[in-house]
């Protein structure tokens, strides 16, 4: 190597450490966001939980007048991002997005290398209730169908679902012990192989998301909300046929242990703020996403109810910790 | 047909053809840096369709995944590691051509063998998507569970030298697979109490190390590179007609393979390579010199890996279920644009759906005109000397590896099985039937499995009632029975050559 670019390298590299040293050294109280803030997500690039991500990215950059990066740390049902979030400085600048699974069901599978009760909630963006459906060829055309044909045979009518421990799962847990029938569960991957099985013949109900329902031209039985869905006003809710459960999927913004009062109080404002924008309410519609904001407390409580049931539905099923 | 002209008017404008002409070179590059690969290449783009059109938007995305299905072959031919998982089983013929100074030919052969596949899976794209569409739904777990019982007979194709290496070779990939979190359970499994191993071992990374990093060890230890007189051809030269007559029955049935693979989901272009490349190893004119850089083995990896790509869009278009991971992603690019992929989509958007086939047609051609425009830059790599060339591919697995997931414990992943590897390439142990175990591991399990709780528990009810398992379990029984007799009989003549010698 040349001695002048030998000497250019140094001088490069001096550079780059005395930058590093300045920008280590700045004080963290300055007004948030000074710099880029990065959203972690624990699903990858891609995905349900990233499409909503991207499509706000844009919004909140915006308003916070600064980037807004999106990491994708995937892997191990979402416990992998989980983990790397929760081991991030808590100075505002990595904020964690995410599905509920990993905060109120993971925990009560397996030991984890983090406090799911640690992270401090920011506030809740999106309320997807989930809903019973079979296909349009399918036999049964209501819950009580279904679990009057379960009783005549037990064990023999199968449902599928996206893994253990998921919320098509837990759903499905909980239909049976309020209703006090055994079906067969069949896991698969994703829901796009559900989707293959179901239509296919192979399984006979699911539980998941409503916008499955038009795009695979499907049957919804009952919805899991407190309230009949606008796309659907002749589907009854669970309660209104004798199974009084939500069950919603939602994405919720978290702050690792420790993050300050003030980024979350600021953070939450601007995401509430996003949330109300028009164009994002479009783009929603888009998504075929349900807008439901919660603020810091109300998520707080949210989750820790929602902890605590699946824990008791878990151990129903016999799913203990490892 | 009516939808043809408004089809042509909707996708024959300056946008379609500009994000055509930028998918393509930017998915040949994704698809040829080792590790990046056809989803990360899509996912990288898919921020950018957030503002456009529909057309435009899905002419990126379809540009993009036909052509990193082809970068791959690429990297696999100039430096023996492939690019993506899909071109593992490029490496077998087409580094070996690469090292006797014929890497132009085997471009040329790759490049065309992948536009002819990418077409003929176009064309039944077509017209016979939403029958073949059912053909696919027919396929349960018990039907998939046959079928890759099927595929993992591929392994006798590829286990060059001994076949009880290449076996041992393809359970350990297949044990490798069952690594991390089991999704039927939730249980985590062989994680020796490391958090990351739970998320299971990373494809990429593995092959990263298995390939390029084995190659650069082996080099180091190796310094002096026997062809080194050789001339090294450089350039893109298509082998005359005559040459691809002689090869035409593999490249048939490999555009069918792939085409067949990529309707049924749950598998991939990785495995269509390999069904292929086997199946050419078995019934081929040039059977015998396969993987020694034979073109019939680069014809049968690329026609079928290319061909996955119309036959994966079956499914997706004409149902809504992806037909690999690669498609998956696609779907994303239409929901963003407000589209919902699903049994509908084809009667709702019938324009843009034509609009689509025209496009990806366009996308193959294109691909392989860059491809050829490229391939005189690219061949020189082989050129730089040694000491340019293994920092240079360390390098790019480093960041192939790391790149991937954006996660420092992959890098780990890639040096392990580097280390593993090359010590296995001493004993003479094939690296192809490692990656055929960790690609279909996963499937062959979770369908077994969801076979024996459909059935309770019995195996046999298999065999009741589900006719086509039958028949593909029947085939993969007599293919096992073949190579093993062959094999048998190879050893006699063996022993009955050296004996005389021996004695």
């Amino acid at each position: 190597m040349p001695r002048h670019t030998r000497r250019a390298t140094l001088l490069a590299g001096a550079a780059l450490t005395a930058v590093m040293t300045v920008t280590a050294a700045m004080p963290a109280q300055a007004a948030w966001p000074e710099k880029p803030v990065t959203f972690l997500i624990p699903w990858p690039a891609g995905g349900a939980t990233d499409i909503v991500g991207r499509a706000l990215q844009p919004y909140l950059a915006e308003r916070l007048g600064t980037e807004v990066i999106i990491k994708n740390v995937v892997g191990a049902g979402g416990t992998i991002g989980a983990a790397e979030a929760a081991r991030a400085k808590p100075d505002g600048y990595t904020l964690f997005l995410t599905t509920p699974s990993v905060l109120t069901s993971m925990p009560h599978m397996r030991p984890l290398p983090y406090d799911p009760k640690g992270f401090v909630p920011i506030g809740r963006i999106n309320d997807t209730p989930m809903v019973v459906m079979v296909t349009k060829t399918s036999p049964h055309e209501s819950i009580a169908d279904i679990v009057e044909d379960a009783k005549g045979k037990p064990g023999e009518l199968t449902y599928a679902s996206t893994g253990a421990g998921t919320l098509p799962h837990i759903t499905m847990i909980s239909l049976q012990s309020s209703a006090d029938v055994e079906l067969k569960h069949v896991p698969f991957k994703g829901s796009a192989e559900v989707m293959k099985a179901l239509l296919g013949d192979v399984v006979d109900v699911f539980s998941d998301q409503a916008q499955l329902i038009p795009r695979y031209d499907l049957r919804p039985l009952g919805v899991w909300a407190k309230e009949r869905l606008p796309e659907f006003p002749d589907v009854p809710t669970m309660k209104e046929q004798g199974y009084d459960q939500a069950f919603s999927i939602w994405l919720g913004l978290f702050g690792p242990e420790g993050t300050p009062d003030e980024v979350v109080q600021k953070m939450s404002a601007v995401l509430e703020d996003t949330l109300e924008d028009p164009a994002v309410v479009e783009e929603f519609k888009k998504l075929q996403l349900a807008p439901g904001y919660m603020n810091p407390g109300e998520l707080a409580d949210f989750v820790e109810s929602e902890y605590e049931r699946n824990k008791n539905l878990m151990g129903m099923a016999g799913i203990k910790k490892q | 047909m009516e939808h043809l002209l408004p089809a042509l008017d909707l996708v024959l404008n300056l946008n379609v053809g500009l994000a055509i002409l930028v998918g393509t070179a930017f998915g040949i590059v994704m698809g040829a840096l080792p590790g990046l690969g056809t989803v990360l290449a899509i996912t990288i783009a898919l921020p950018f369709t957030f503002s456009m059109a529909p057309a435009p938007s899905i002419a990126l995305v379809l540009a993009i995944y036909c052509s990193s299905v082809y970068g791959g072959s690429i990297s696999a031919i100039l430096i023996n590691t492939p690019g993506t998982p899909q071109s593992a089983a490029t490496v077998l013929d087409g580094y070996p051509m690469a090292l006797r100074g014929d890497a132009d030919k085997a471009l040329g052969w790759a490049t065309i063998a992948s536009l002819i596949g990418g077409l003929f899976s176009t064309a039944v794209l077509v017209m016979a998507a939403p029958r073949l569409a059912q053909f696919a739904l027919s396929f349960g777990p018990i039907e998939t569970f046959a079928l890759i019982a099927l595929a993992l007979t591929c392994i006798a194709g590829v286990s060059r030298g001994s076949m009880i290496n290449g076996l041992l070779a393809g359970i350990l990939g297949l044990f490798l697979a069952t690594v991390g979190t089991d999704t039927m359970t939730g249980f985590v499994r062989f994680d020796f109490g490391v958090f990351d191993l739970a998320a299971g071992i990373e494809l990429v990374p593995l092959l990263i190390g298995l390939f390029a990093l084995t190659e650069v060890f082996a080099r180091l230890t190796m310094p002096q590179d026997q062809t080194g007189d050789l001339e090294k051809r450089i350039g893109f030269s298509v082998a005359p007609l005559k040459e691809w007559l002689l090869r035409w029955k593999t490249l048939v049935k490999s555009c069918v393979i792939g085409t067949l693979v990529g309707i049924l989901p749950g598998t991939g272009a990785s495995t269509a390579a390999f069904i292929s490349y086997s199946e050419a190893k078995r019934s081929g004119r040039y059977r015998d010199k396969l993987g020694t850089g034979e073109p019939e083995g680069l014809v049968a990896s690329e026609a079928s890996n290319n061909a996955v790509t119309g036959g994966a869009l079956v499914p997706t278009l004409a149902l809504g279920i992806p037909g690999d991971p690669s498609t998956a992603v696609m779907m994303s690019a239409l929901i963003i644009q407000g589209i919902q992929p699903g049994v509908r989509l084809f009667a709702d958007n019938p324009e843009l759906m034509y609009g689509s086939f025209i496009v990806l047609a366009a996308c193959n051609i294109v691909m392989a005109v860059m491809g050829a425009a490229a391939a005189p830059a690219l061949t020189r790599i082989l050129r730089m000397p040694e000491p340019v060339l293994l920092p240079l591919v360390l390098v790019l697995s480093i960041v192939g590896a790391y790149g991937v997931r954006g996660n420092p414990f992959d890098l780990l992943t890639a040096l392990v099985a580097g280390i593993v590897g090359f010590f296995l390439r001493l004993c003479g142990v094939p690296m192809a039937p490692i990656v055929i175990g960790m690609v279909l591991g996963p499937t062959f399990e979770e369908n077994l499995r969801q076979g024996l709780i459909l059935t309770d528990g019995s195996f046999l009810a298999f065999f009741s009632g589900h006719p086509i398992a039958v028949v593909l379990l029947g085939v993969t029984f007599v293919v096992v029975v073949l190579a093993l007799v062959g094999e048998a009989r190879r050893r006699g003549e063996a022993s009955a050559t050296t004996a005389p010698i021996a004695g």
